[in-house]
């Protein structure tokens, strides 16, 4: 059954609420996201993104 | 000599007896409590509920562990805490039906959480209509009723999956969206994907919600909504969805659910996986005099209460602050019990409450991922170490979910080559509004898809079963 509160942009509606904030990834995105060589770099970048959260710390300090 | 107790081997119980015992060495005394002798990685549940990871690979032996580290273990489970007789012990029930009072100093209530599936009629494995993947039997389960759904559509038969939350104040959206991708994932890996209609069902009040109140990142020179990145992935995949709902009631086949707005709507299924809601493990606690004092320790749910503001949820969204978090995790009353990971009463939501018009409320509880329980197991053990060594009297050490940040990272397809996952870096986890404009620390709050995140997703599995099995250098694996 399906009522108006589902959700569906397979299909790109103009001016419909759901087109309101649109935003989808485009061929070359989609074949980014999987092209090794420069995710092997993104690799990196993210263990160096994540080290950087590491490094500032757990919030945890002493009560003194 | 000082006894501590800890209850559960989840991230928190285990980071926290890890820690303890490597501090106290073999001058004190660590016991573990568990029901289950086995450790589950539970992030990796996702991929078992697809089949694309045998069952086995997400658990171990803690036995073994905790006999290298001179940690006392009983599989049992705590029944009954007695905070306050002259000796302090937890009563716990073995499964051979016996029992024992087990004495304690400190004692670390690291439990989780009771999955309730009763709060909506029909929800759940054992005695409804849907799948869950919340623990290993549970998650096996849904793998089968997975696998037959694909072997009806090899037959050419069109079958309905719903993913996502089953009551308007469940958490864990964050699982059920790296789930929903993963079967979508499978699907198309399997050469079937045509023949699934799939849809998302969830109670946040925007995709990308995920119960941290939705995030902001910094992308090729914006500042963008987690949102727009969560339903794009759903465009591309073709995804439809129903946000801010709450199930009513699911049936062998279908759910009823309403939503912020009062609309009333019914989804059809072949396959659904809905996260219950959470509640504290069902313990009784008991004075010296044989009262029941549960409602001084728990709050309504049965999470235990901690050093947070619990009358700030009686306030609005926007008179919430930061210093209503808790810092310590220690019982105000009884400064020798912590509660660590899941376990600790939140004071309440991180995203802001609505309620549909017949006032149901509908709001994704607070998350306390794996690596918050992890950090917040550590410190409790770092205040109870100062407590032992230094006599301190009470905790020493804080990490306030307000002031730490987390890693997230979203599995979409679990391959080496076509695989992905959605890397999300967020701080501080419960955004701060008095401190940030956005929230959060836009320098340490990032976000991106693609192969590589799958390949740390994978990476993270095996370095925290190292940790978590406490293997060289364990001590060295952050929390
Ligand atoms: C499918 C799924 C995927 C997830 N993915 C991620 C992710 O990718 N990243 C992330 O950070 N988090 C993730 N999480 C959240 C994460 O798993 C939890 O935050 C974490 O497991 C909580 O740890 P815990 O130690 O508080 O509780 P638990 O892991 O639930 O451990 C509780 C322990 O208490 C024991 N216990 C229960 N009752 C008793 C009793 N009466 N007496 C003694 N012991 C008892 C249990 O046996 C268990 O050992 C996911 C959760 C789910 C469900």
């Amino acid at each position: 059954m399906e009522d108006k509160s589902v959700k569906d942009l397979t299909e790109y509606v103009p001016y419909s609420k759901e087109a309101r904030s649109f935003m989808a990834p485009t061929k070359y995105t989609v074949f980014i996201r999987t092209f090794i060589p420069w995710q092997l770099v993104k690799f990196i970048y993210y263990n160096l993104k994540m080290l950087r959260v590491l490094l500032k710390g757990h919030g945890r300090f002493m009560d003194t | 000599m000082a006894r501590i107790v800890v209850l559960g081997t989840g991230f928190a119980g285990n980071t926290a007896a890890l820690n303890l015992k490597k501090e106290l060495g073999s001058k004190h005394e660590v016991i573990v409590i568990s029901p289950r002798k086995n450790f589950s990685y539970v992030p990796s549940l996702v991929w078992v509920g697809v089949g694309s990871m045998q069952p086995e690979k997400t658990q171990f032996d803690l036995e073994p562990v905790y006999k290298k580290h001179g940690i006392i273990f009983k599989e049992g489970a705590a029944e009954e805490i007695r905070p306050d007789s002259r000796d302090q012990y937890v009563v716990v029930k073995y499964s051979d039906g016996k029992t024992e009072q087990i004495k304690y100093d400190y004692l670390i209530n690291a439990t989780g959480p009771k999955l309730n599936y009763a709060a909506t009629p029909g929800l759940g494995p054992d005695a409804g209509y849907s799948d869950s993947i919340c623990t290993l039997p549970h998650a096996v389960k849904t793998r089968d009723n997975y696998l037959k759904a694909v072997e009806k559509m090899k037959q050419g038969k069109r079958q309905k999956f719903v993913v996502g939350t089953g009551h308007g104040t469940a958490t864990c959206q964050g699982a059920a969206f790296e789930f929903i991708h993963n079967l979508e994932f499978d699907l198309n890996r399997r050469g079937v994907r045509r023949n699934a209609d799939i849809t998302w069902i969830s109670n946040e009040p925007a995709l990308g919600d995920f119960g941290v109140g939705g995030v902001i990142v910094k992308k090729n020179g914006n500042l963008v909504s987690g949102k727009l990145f969560a339903e794009s992935t759903f465009l591309e995949k073709g995804i439809k969805w129903v946000e801010r709902a709450h199930v009513r009631k699911v049936e062998e086949g279908s759910l009823d659910y309403v939503n912020i707005e009062g609309e009333e709507g019914k989804l059809d299924f072949d396959f659904a996986m809905l996260i219950p809601p959470f509640a504290g493990i069902p313990i009784a606690y008991i004075d010296k005099d044989g009262n029941d004092i549960k409602s001084q320790m728990c709050v309504p749910s049965g999470f235990m209460k901690v050093d947070a503001d619990y009358l700030s949820a009686a306030k609005p969204f926007e008179e919430w602050k930061n210093s209503d978090w808790p810092k310590k995790y220690n019982n105000p009353v009884y400064k020798n019990i912590f509660a660590a990971g899941i376990a600790f009463a939140p004071p309440h939501s991180i995203s802001k409450p609505f309620k549909a018009p017949d006032g149901t409320l509908i709001v994704p509880s607070p998350p306390r991922t794996g690596m918050a329980s992890g950090i917040i197991g550590h410190t409790v053990a770092l205040s109870i170490i100062d407590m032992v060594k230094k006599g301190a009297e009470e905790a020493t050490q804080q990490a306030s979910m307000t002031e730490f940040g987390a890693i997230c990272i979203t599995s979409m397809g679990k391959s080496m080559t076509r695989g992905s996952a959605a890397l999300l870096t967020m701080d501080p986890v419960v955004p701060n509004y008095e401190k940030y404009k956005f929230g959060r620390n836009l320098n340490y709050t990032f976000g991106d898809i693609g192969l590589a995140g799958h390949w740390v997703k994978y990476m993270l599995h095996y370095l925290f079963m190292w940790k978590m099995k406490g293997k060289f250098l364990w001590q060295f694996i952050p929390d």
